[in-house]
C-alpha cells in the first residue's frame, strides 16, 4: 500500500468506520513505514473527537413539549370526524375502484350543480350580484339585508364561491373550499367554510400549512377583501386563516357567525 | 403527558403505519424518539435554534400528512425525517439567505454545555473548542456540512445518508472527505498557529498564489476565499 491509497481509507479508519476484514491489516503495516500518514491519521483521529464533543454538546430544543403538545392537538384535529385533509382526500379517491369512482365523480357533480343552484336561487331575480370576487356586504349593493352581523358575509361568500365564476378560481381555493364545506359548525347545522382571500390569488399551490385561530376587528375586513357595512358599530369576529407553507394567508372561515361587541 | 406502554416497544416504521392509521399514541412516540436528532440536525444546518425548533413543527406536520407515504425498505425512519428537514431547511435557507440568524446558539446556551467537568477551565476550553467547532462547521458550503452533520454529528451510515442526500454512496464519502479536510484546515490550522488560513473551497488547499498583505488580512479575519468572496 502506497500513501495514495492510504488517503482513500483514511477517514473511514478514525471514524472507526467498517472496513473490510484485510484493510486493518494493510494500513497499520503502511503507518509502521510511514510518518507522514500517520501524523495525518493522528490528525483525521483528534478531528472525530472534536466532532463527537460537539455532538454532543448540542443544546436541546427547549420548546419540545410545547410543540409535541401542539402537533397532538392538530393530530387529533386532523383526524377528527370530517375533517379529513385535501391531499388524502385526492388520495382516497384516486384509490377508488373505477365503478365506485365514477359513482363518487357523479355524487359531486350533483353537489356541485345543487350549490350553483341554491347560489342562484339565493340572488333574487332583478338583483344584482357582486362582479368581483370581494363579498359585498355594504348595502349600497342590492342584494338580501345584512343586519350588523356577519352571518350575511359567510352565506353570500359561500354563494359566491360557489358560483360559476368561482370555477376559474385557483386550487387553492378549491383546496380550501373543499376542506371547509366539510367542518360543521359545533352546535349548529350550518356548513362553514374557507373562503379565498383576494390575496391569495396569484400565489403558489397549497402544498401544507396551519389554521390559526384569529380575532378580526370588522374594521379590518375591508383589508381582507370583504365590505362591511359602515354604519356596523365596532365589534371584533372570531375566524380562522388558513396559513399556507409560505406563511402567507390563503382563505379564511368564519367561526362566529355574529360579531362580537368590542370590548 | 403518560408514557403508552403498547408504543415503547415497536419499532420506528411500524409506527409510521400506525401514524397512517391515525394512531396518536404512535406519532406522540415517534416523536419522543426521534425529535432529537431531527432538531440536532437542524441547527447544525441552520445555526439557530428557533429555526430548528421550527423545522422540527414543520417535518412532524409532513409525517402526519405523508405517513403512508413512507416505504420501510427503502430508508430508516430517522433518514427519512432527516430528508424531509433538509428540504425544510433548504427551502428556509433559500428564502431567508440574505437574513442573518437573530438567535445563533447562545452564550448560556453554550455554557450549559460544559457540564461535567470537575476542572471548570477544562469545561470552558472544550466549550471554546466546541464553539470554534460549530461555527466552523456553519462556515461550510451546503453540500459538504450536510454530509458532515449527517455523517459524523448524527453518526448515520453512508447508506442512510445518501438516501437523506438523495445521492450516491460514493459522492457523500467525497463530500465528507472534503468536508473534513476543510474544517481540519480551519479548526487545527487554528490551534496550531493561532491564526485562520485561507482556504480554497474549491480545492481544499490552502491558497498559496494570494498575495501576502492579502493572506494575512484573511487570516485576521478568519475569512475563507469562496471563489473571490470572502465568507
Amino acid at each position: 500500500m502506497n500513501c495514495r491509497e492510504f488517503e482513500a481509507d483514511i477517514v473511514d479508519l478514525a471514524r472507526g468506520a467498517d472496513l473490510d476484514a484485510a484493510l486493518p491489516e494493510r494500513l497499520g503495516q503502511h503507518l509502521g513505514e510511514c510518518a507522514m500518514c500517520m501524523a495525518r491519521l493522528e490528525r483525521e483521529r483528534h478531528l472525530t473527537r472534536q466532532l463527537k464533543e460537539l455532538a454532543g454538546s448540542a443544546p436541546s430544543s427547549s420548546r419540545a413539549a410545547a410543540i409535541e403538545q401542539e402537533l397532538l392537538r392538530a393530530f387529533a384535529e386532523r383526524h377528527a370526524n370530517a375533517s379529513r385533509p385535501v391531499a388524502e382526500e385526492a388520495q382516497s379517491f384516486v384509490a377508488l375502484p373505477g365503478k365506485r369512482r365514477w359513482l363518487a365523480a357523479a355524487a359531486v357533480l350533483l353537489l356541485a350543480t345543487a350549490a350553483w343552484m341554491g347560489s342562484a336561487l339565493w340572488w333574487p331575480a332583478g338583483e344584482v350580484k357582486p362582479d368581483s370576487t370581494r363579498a359585498a356586504v355594504n348595502p349600497a349593493v342590492p342584494g338580501p339585508a345584512i343586519p350588523d352581523t356577519l352571518e350575511g358575509v359567510d352565506r353570500r361568500v359561500e354563494a359566491q364561491a360557489n358560483d360559476a365564476g368561482a370555477r376559474n378560481q385557483a386550487p387553492v381555493a378549491r383546496a380550501a373550499q373543499s376542506e371547509g364545506a366539510r367542518v360543521e359548525r359545533a352546535g349548529g347545522g350550518n356548513v362553514l367554510r374557507f373562503v379565498t382571500l383576494p390575496t391569495a390569488v396569484g400565489l403558489p399551490g397549497l402544498e401544507s400549512g396551519r389554521i390559526v385561530r384569529v380575532e378580526l376587528s370588522t374594521a379590518m375586513l375591508p383589508a381582507y377583501g370583504f365590505d362591511v357595512n359602515p354604519e356596523t358599530p365596532a365589534a371584533v369576529v372570531e375566524a380562522d386563516v388558513l396559513v399556507g407553507q409560505d406563511g402567507q394567508p390563503r382563505a379564511i372561515r368564519f367561526v362566529s357567525l355574529n360579531a362580537i361587541p368590542r370590548r | 403527558m403518560a408514557v403508552d406502554t403498547s408504543t415503547n416497544r415497536v419499532p420506528d416504521d411500524e409506527l409510521v403505519r400506525r401514524i397512517a392509521e391515525g394512531h396518536q399514541p404512535a406519532f406522540a412516540e415517534l416523536f419522543r424518539r426521534l425529535h432529537p436528532a431531527v432538531f440536532r440536525f437542524a441547527l447544525h444546518m441552520a445555526g439557530s435554534v428557533s429555526t430548528a425548533d421550527d423545522v422540527v413543527q414543520d417535518v412532524f406536520l409532513i409525517v402526519m400528512r405523508d405517513a403512508g407515504r413512507y416505504q420501510s425498505g427503502r430508508a430508516a425512519v430517522t433518514a427519512w425525517l432527516c430528508g424531509i428537514a433538509r428540504n425544510c431547511i433548504r427551502q428556509r435557507m433559500h428564502r431567508d439567505r440574505r437574513l442573518t440568524p437573530l438567535d445563533p446558539v447562545s452564550d448560556h446556551e453554550r455554557a450549559s454545555d460544559t457540564s461535567g467537568p470537575a476542572d471548570p477551565l477544562a469545561g470552558l476550553l472544550r466549550a471554546e473548542r466546541a464553539d470554534a467547532l460549530r461555527r466552523a462547521v456553519q462556515t461550510l458550503p451546503v453540500p459538504y456540512r450536510e454530509a458532515l452533520v449527517l455523517c459524523d454529528l448524527q453518526e448515520m451510515t453512508y447508506e442512510d445518508a445518501a438516501q437523506v442526500l438523495e445521492c450516491p454512496i460514493g459522492t457523500v464519502r467525497s463530500r465528507l472527505h472534503r468536508a473534513r479536510a476543510l474544517l481540519a484546515t480551519k479548526v487545527l490550522g487554528t490551534e496550531r498557529q493561532g491564526v485562520e488560513p485561507r482556504v480554497d473551497l474549491r480545492t481544499g488547499e490552502p491558497d498559496q498564489a494570494q498575495p501576502a498583505d492579502d493572506a494575512e488580512r484573511a487570516a485576521r479575519r478568519g475569512g475563507i476565499d469562496v471563489g473571490g468572496c470572502y465568507v
